[in-house]
């Protein structure tokens, strides 16, 4: 064989997709947690919680959409893009609410994308392999 | 740590003071003004403190960011218009030597990045590279020098380091964005909107979703180009700020200030040209994606 292929196997995804798994199941806990304890912010958290979801989604999907690409700048700006894309999804989801709905918790809003953030940033090492 | 009155009444007058844009902007009618008066009409004016540029609203024009942005832009096209006048064929010397590395760096740049056709990327590239590389510089310069020296002149507020100003920046990538936009729909026509409504589900049941992705990512971009820059400006001008405090703490302070200031302003030599490298490559990456019609 004269030429060898630079590249035999695809580059494998990492299994990022289990972060949002577990945010998932972290606001699901929290949700629930809450409907109990306090019920009166049961919207806020789903609502703040289900917004993470989407927005990590979005950024796990964007940013892993040229993962292994010879242009590597095609995953640079991918991730770039996903990571703001992420927090403008937050952003938008969140702001409306705040505008049109002044009696809703925002605090509390901020707090539950805080905590699901923070935990998945901190789980991710050992979610992501 | 200089001011009209000799010195800042605290740390936090001294940051507030550095962080303070010259504004000129509308005052409304019943606005008060910096000597605690009331304004009798709604006037255009120059702010002349905080209190004023805080009542301004949303027609303030920040003038020293705008003035040192048209300043810089036009040391650039100078220089270069200057050089490419007199350039010669032979090996190159001095300024020459300079600009030519920086066109070619560019050029190579584009060519391994943009596989589309257009003259235009280059020098937009170059013009991108080059102008936020300056405005980035200007941090270099020490924090009181400039805004010291015009307040002796009367001008109170000056922030001389355009990229940390979110107008500017976020006003460049507006830029790139338009020229995005514009060259999306110049390659491909209506296939730009079919792009974003067809991608990456190719069924109409999913334009929504498509379209949400989609839109989201195009909106991104200029927020990633422009928040990027000045965040990144921001900080370091910031820490050095923080830095300059410590030279009105006595002598040790000062010292120890002089040491920490030259480590950051050795550290700032590498992220200036890096944000500069990153908003060009963007630029170059994003207009490339504009002009790929599949």
């Amino acid at each position: 064989m004269v030429f060898q292929q630079a590249r035999p196997k695809p580059v494998p995804r990492p299994p990022a997709w289990r972060l949002v798994t577990f945010q998932a199941i972290a606001a699901l806990v929290i949700g629930l947690a809450v409907v109990v304890v306090t019920p009166d912010v049961w919207f806020e958290v789903i609502w703040a919680g289900a917004l993470c979801v989407v927005a990590q989604s979005y950024f796990t999907w964007r940013s892993l959409r040229h993962f292994g690409s010879r242009h590597t700048a095609l995953f640079v700006v991918a991730t770039s893009q996903g990571l703001f894309g992420k927090w403008i999804i937050l952003a938008a989801g969140l702001i409306p609410v705040w505008v049109t709905q002044p009696d809703l918790n925002a605090i509390t809003m901020l707090l539950m994308v805080v905590i699901l953030n923070t935990l998945s940033a901190m789980l991710a090492p050992i979610l992501v392999k | 740590m200089a001011s009209e009155a000799g010195s800042y009444a605290n740390a936090g007058e001294y940051i507030s003071h550095h962080l303070t844009n010259l504004t000129y902007g509308k005052l409304e009618a019943g606005a008060t003004m910096c000597d605690g008066s009331t304004l009798e009409s709604t006037q255009w004016v120059l702010g002349g403190c905080s209190a004023e540029f805080n009542q301004m609203g949303f027609w303030a024009f920040h003038v020293d960011s705008m003035v040192w942005s048209i300043l810089l832009g036009a040391i650039f096209l100078f220089t270069f218009w200057r050089v490419g006048k007199k350039a010669t064929q032979g090996v190159p010397k001095g300024m020459q030597n300079f600009v030519e590395t920086i066109v070619e760096f560019i050029d190579s740049q584009v060519r391994d990045t943009f596989h589309g056709k257009n003259p235009w990327i280059a020098p937009i590239a170059l013009t991108v590279f080059v102008w936020v590389f300056l405005s980035n510089l200007m941090d270099i310069v020490p924090v009181d020098l400039i805004p010291y020296t015009l307040e002796l002149l009367g001008v109170k507020y000056q922030k001389i380091v355009p990229s940390t100003d979110p107008n500017i920046t976020l006003g460049t990538a507006v830029f790139v964005f338009f020229l995005m936009i514009y060259y999306s729909f110049k390659v491909k026509g209506f296939g730009f909107i079919k792009e974003l409504s067809f991608t990456p589900f190719n069924h109409w049941i999913f334009v929504p979703f498509n379209l949400f992705l989609e839109l989201v990512g195009l909106i991104a971009k200029p927020f990633s180009l422009g928040l990027r820059l000045f965040g990144n400006l921001y900080a370091a001008e910031m820490i050095f700020i923080l830095i300059a405090l410590m030279f009105g703490a006595g002598i040790f302070f000062a010292a120890f200030a002089g040491v920490l200031q030259m480590a950051w302003a050795i550290f700032h030599i590498m992220v200036i040209p890096l944000q500069a490298f990153i908003f060009m490559v963007l630029t170059i990456v994003y207009l490339s994606q504009a002009h790929e019609d599949h």
